[in-house]
């Protein structure tokens, strides 16, 4: 071996990425050229010195101005579905006077605060309209991409924290019913998890979709949760509540108790 | 498989559940400002482009490919961030020596040039394409993998070029060692 | 004359619609059927409760057509605080776009009831959403039977390439020349499912509360399967591998149907594999039973699976 091919090996060498035999071939070299082992220390210092330079500490208000751009973020995307709502307002009024239909202007109204919640959604969509080259691999408009973002990872029988807060959000934000049943089924695999039951036996009241409302009571009165049985209650005596929660509400009220 | 990687969250964030950056800063913020800084030597404006840098990440999330590894997409972004502020910046960016800008005080509060002052300098001296991958590399300690998928480039491509930062860098370093006192 | 005819909601109309006068506010379209559907990834159908056969064309426009009406149920009040969208299409039907979703929903009454035929681009994802009827709709639920009945409606859908996700209230669902990935649920109702073939990038799941399930799946699918039916059967001749079988008490039959095995699996849960691993398919009645039926399957005479 020459000098040449010591040089363009060192990297590997230092690595310990070489096998046995090439390994020796270099040392002997070394052994007896006092210039490529010159060379080698020389690398190997510096390799050293790099990776011990000293790590710049990262002061505590980069995190909260952080949180604050995050917000603001958030509420640029929110006040951008406000501007829709006048759009579609403005829209709905002009289709009137071309169609001379006869719904109230008071109807429009309310039509048009309804839409807000309708695009709640499509508050984080409107943005990539804007860019105009959204490559994308996951579309935000398909449910089964979603489904699939919180079931796929869910093979394990431990919850992770952030497992959990994932599929909390989906159960209660998301506007599509199936997505919300999704997360709800990957919820009760983890019946044996005390936070989960507790989390969704806390959380049967707020959650305002019927479906999955039905379908978190079937759960809790399957697994005999007695804990359940005030959320129940309120089910019932809610006047919001829709007609046939609150039957299954009743039913699984009595089987309980 | 089991646990939750960081193409994960981004991912989640992508799905428009923006909460997850905030992770994924925790996470990386150190990494990416000591990027920052060790490329431009200045420890303010390492802030704001850090800043910049989360920021756009939300911004862009809908071109993150999942199936690509978050860390070097990250870096990607970060490259792309020193590249625009060092146009922007009319001198050479490496400012290491201008540390004479930075005063003392505040080098010393964040320990910026700790004992190897002479390290520091060298690092400054190199070309950016150098030093970025010895900071990358050395430092950060990304594999030659996940260099090779930043640079747009073979692994063995990345090796030889590695080996010659660190000669050029070797050069530096012990000639002015040598040489000491006459350019420093 | 004229006026009497147009009043006849008898006669069939057929107009054809090419897309959409509503301007989004940051996308403008022309009215020309091309750039509107290809501006377009999905069409949602919004609470139509008329009898719906929704069919996939090779063209770029959307066709609907009006094929007949139900009857209003009296038990549904006329004082409703509901919104409707205006009529721009003289169909009874109201489109919309936004985003890139193109919205499809009744301008009154009447046309919530009325049955539609509606054919689509096959590229395009679908959504179905019938809300759960609230009080405020005027519906009274009496003990007896025939309380959904009145918002009881078929829904045909087949031929699309793209993802279905349907969330209805009471409704028989028939998909036909499927591939998914599906997402089904509905309160109330019969779902039948003829896959042509089983979309492996993305999972698919049918959950019902109150009806039977039948699945037709080419016989060589890969996928994981899980199957719930805690108070009906499953019955299948797919041979689910590595399965787990949770049950309280579990009763299985065996049966040997011109030489194919069916199995029957009582009140219970089953996870398993069917040929190899592929995407998970899960598939859930609260209050029904489970058929999931293989296709295609050659050597074997078609009219054993005639059900």
């Amino acid at each position: 071996m020459n000098c040449n091919d010591i040089k363009s090996l060192l990297l590997d060498y230092l690595d310990n990425n070489l096998d046995k035999k090439t390994k020796l071939e270099i040392e002997k070299h070394l052994d007896h050229c006092k210039i490529c082992s010159n060379e080698l220390s020389q690398i190997r210092l510096l390799n050293e010195k790099i990776s011990n330079m000293n790590k710049i500490e990262n002061p505590r208000h980069l995190f909260d101005t952080f949180m604050l751009n995050l917000e603001k973020e958030k509420n640029r995307l929110k006040k951008w579905s406000f501007g829709i709502n006048s759009s579609s307002l403005f829209r709905i009024a002009a289709s009137i006077l071309i169609f001379i239909t006869g719904l109230l202007t008071g109807v429009l109204v309310v039509t048009g605060y309804l839409e807000k919640t309708r695009i709640k959604k499509m508050e984080n969509e409107i943005s990539s309209l804007k860019n105009a080259v959204a490559i994308t691999m996951f579309n935000p408009h398909s449910t089964s991409d979603k489904i699939k973002a919180l079931t796929y990872f869910n093979e394990n029988n431990k919850v992770s924290p952030d497992l959990l807060r994932s599929l909390e959000n989906a159960l209660f934000f998301d506007d599509n019913v199936n997505v919300r049943l999704a997360a709800a089924n990957a919820l009760f695999r983890y019946r044996d998890n005390e936070q989960v039951m507790e989390l969704l036996i806390k959380c049967l009241s707020s959650q305002d979709e019927p479906m999955v409302q039905i379908a978190i009571i079937k759960f809790l009165v399957d697994s005999r949760e007695k804990r359940a049985a005030e959320s129940l209650q309120y089910l019932i005596k809610n006047d919001d509540t829709n007609i046939i929660v609150k039957e299954y509400a009743d039913q699984g009220l009595h089987v309980l108790l | 498989m089991n646990e939750l990687t960081d193409e994960i969250l981004m991912f989640r964030v992508k799905s428009g559940y923006l909460d997850y950056m905030a992770d994924l800063f925790l996470k990386y913020s150190n990494h990416i400002l000591n990027y920052f800084c060790y490329m431009t030597g200045k420890i303010e404006d390492s802030k704001d482009l850090t800043q910049d840098l989360f920021l756009r990440l939300i911004k862009y999330r809908k071109s993150f490919d999942p199936e690509k590894s978050f860390k070097s997409w990250i870096f990607q972004i970060a490259k792309n961030i020193f590249i625009d502020y060092s146009k922007s910046m009319h001198h050479n960016c490496a400012g290491y020596e201008n540390l004479g800008s930075i005063d003392k005080d505040e080098a010393e509060k964040n320990n910026f040039h700790g004992n190897d002052s002479l390290l520091y300098y060298s690092i400054s001296r190199l070309p950016d394409e150098y030093r970025e991958l010895l900071i990358l590399g050395k430092f950060h300690g990304l594999k030659y993998k996940d260099l090779a998928e930043l640079f747009f480039t073979t692994e063995s491509a990345v090796k030889k070029k590695m080996l010659r930062a660190l000669n050029k860098l070797r050069e530096i370093y012990f000639k002015t060692e040598n040489n000491s006192g006459n350019e420093l | 004359m004229y006026n009497k005819v147009k009043q006849n909601f008898m006669v069939m109309k057929t107009v054809y619609i090419f897309i959409v006068v509503f301007l989004h506010h940051f996308a403008s379209f022309s009215q020309s059927t091309e750039l509107a559907v290809a501006g377009t990834e999905k069409v949602r159908i919004n609470d139509l409760y008329g009898d719906l056969k929704i069919s996939a064309n090779n063209s770029e426009s959307i066709r609907i057509e009006i094929a007949g009406h139900k009857n209003i149920p009296e038990s549904i009040s006329e004082t409703e605080s509901v919104r409707y969208k205006p009529d721009n299409t003289q169909l009874g039907i109201n489109i919309e776009k936004k985003d890139r979703i193109l919205i499809i929903s009744a301008s009154d009454r009447q046309s919530q009831f009325t049955n539609y035929r509606i054919s689509i681009p096959k590229k395009l994802m679908i959504e179905i959403r019938n809300k759960f009827p609230s009080k405020s709709n005027g519906i009274s639920f009496n003990k007896n039977d025939g309380r959904y009945d009145a918002f009881m409606n078929n829904i045909n859908v087949r031929g699309f390439k793209n993802e279905i996700d349907i969330n209805v209230f009471a409704s028989d669902l028939k998909l036909n020349n499927v591939t998914g990935p599906l997402a089904i649920s509905a309160f109330y109702g019969d779902v039948n499912i003829d896959f042509l073939r089983l979309n492996q990038d993305n999972p698919s799941q049918i959950e019902l509360f109150n009806g039977n399930i039948k699945v037709n799946l080419p016989y060589d699918t890969k996928s994981i399967v899980t199957l719930n039916s805690e108070s009906g059967y499953i019955q299948t001749d797919f041979t689910i591998k590595k399965a787990t079988v949770m049950s309280k008490n579990t009763r299985t039959e065996k049966n040997r149907v011109h030489g194919v095995i069916f199995r029957k699996y009582y009140n219970t849960n089953i996870t398993g594999i069917i040929n190899k691993k592929g995407t998970p398919l899960t598939i859930t009645t609260y209050n029904g039973n489970i058929k999931l039926l293989r296709k295609d399957y050659p050597y074997i005479p078609f009219y054993i699976y005639t059900d």
